[in-house]
């Protein structure tokens, strides 16, 4: 009897922990981080757009600005956790994010993919797959912008 | 009542203003794929008034408003005293400041890159990254200049109309207003003219959004 007291309230507990709110600051801390992610992102896309819409991709430049793409894409899993919406501070991520999180999730998921396929098309220094890749993560970016991202001047 | 503007001249005047409004919005809202089209059709419109200020109707020719300071200053001294149709001396500068402003926000555009790197103009190619990004806010910047351009342009309307009696919004849609006696009107230039001036704009705005390639 004591022990099932004991057990469910650590159960409660346990709960309470997981669904515990971010305090603001650390919800502020992953926001900036997400700023900051994607600032980064747009700058390996401006590269990787500049090289691969060319008639000559540098494949050095290219293989380079894919890496980087490819770690930042890995790290964006990270960005989007519960609680860090425009409800906490300025950001150009819109609520839909956490409403439709299985649908954000499938198309966060689309652009890792597609950041994965083109790192290692210009790992192996193909440059006609590297074009392809770019095209398709630069219909993930996108597709996800026109759902989930409100204009954030800055 | 008599003719002022020409029809073509009309019709440039208010494509563009909608599509003044309709790059506003859609930069705003960020369908850059829409605003890149909605700039390259200003680029066509700018190219075709440009060749209809040479080859246009009497209103329309930039040799016919467009007058050195001694004039402006002339006509400032008596503005009420000024009679011809079209544009004032005074006017004039507003059509040139207006046109020239554009003209440099759609050259800012053809070589501005997105902050996404998703949209690129047709020219950006010929320049580096780094200076694609600062044109790209010099873009965004210059907008203001636009927009202080539209307010001069839309205060001096209704001064007109307050103090001077003068009625500029009618003429502007209908092409007639009043034209004194003894005072010309307007006399038109040729339809094939228009036609000839807009297929060169469009022609010019292609090779543009081609790359601008040289033979």
């Amino acid at each position: 009897m004591r022990l099932s007291i004991v057990a469910s309230l650590s159960l409660l507990i346990a709960a309470g922990a997981i669904a515990a709110p971010l305090s603001k600051q650390t919800a502020l801390k992953i926001m900036h981080e997400r700023h900051e992610g994607m600032e980064a992102v747009g700058k390996a896309n401006k590269v990787l757009r500049r090289e691969l819409t060319g008639d000559k991709p540098n494949i050095a430049q290219v293989r380079k600005a894919a890496a980087q793409m490819s770690a930042l894409a890995g790290k964006s899993s990270k960005w989007f956790v519960d609680g860090t919406g425009p409800e906490v501070g300025k950001t150009g991520a819109k609520s839909e994010i956490w409403k439709q999180k299985a649908d954000f999730n499938a198309r966060l998921r689309d652009f890792q993919g597609a950041a994965k396929s083109l790192r290692l098309a210009a790992a192996k220094g193909d440059a006609g797959a590297a074009k392809a890749g770019y095209a398709r993560l630069g219909k993930t970016c996108k597709a996800c912008h026109d759902s989930y991202r409100s204009d954030m001047h800055h | 009542m008599g003719k002022i503007w020409d029809l073509p001249t009309r019709l440039f005047h208010w494509l563009l203003v909608a599509l003044i409004v309709f790059s506003w919005w859609s930069a705003e809202e960020e369908h850059l794929d829409w605003h890149m089209w909605s700039g390259l059709a200003i680029m066509s419109l700018l190219v075709f008034r440009l060749l209809w200020g040479f080859f246009g109707s009497s209103t329309a020719r930039f040799a016919n408003f467009v007058r050195g300071p001694r004039q402006v200053f002339a006509y400032l001294g008596d503005m009420k005293g000024w009679r011809p149709v079209g544009h004032s001396p005074l006017g004039a500068i507003s059509v040139i400041a207006m046109l020239g402003a554009l003209a440099i926000q759609v050259g800012l555009g053809l070589f501005s890159i997105d902050k996404d790197g998703l949209y690129e103009g047709p020219l950006a190619y010929l320049v580096s990254l780094d200076l694609s990004e600062r044109l790209a806010d010099l873009h965004e910047d210059w907008f203001n200049v636009i927009l202080v351009l539209i307010g001069l342009h839309v205060a001096a309307i209704i001064i007109y109309r307050l103090f001077l009696g003068k009625k500029l919004i009618g003429p502007m849609l209908t092409g007639r207003g009043a034209v004194e006696a003894g005072v010309d009107p307007m006399r038109p230039g040729r339809w094939w003219a228009a036609v000839l001036c807009l297929v060169a704009g469009v022609g010019f705005t292609r090779w543009v959004i081609a790359g601008a390639p040289l033979p």
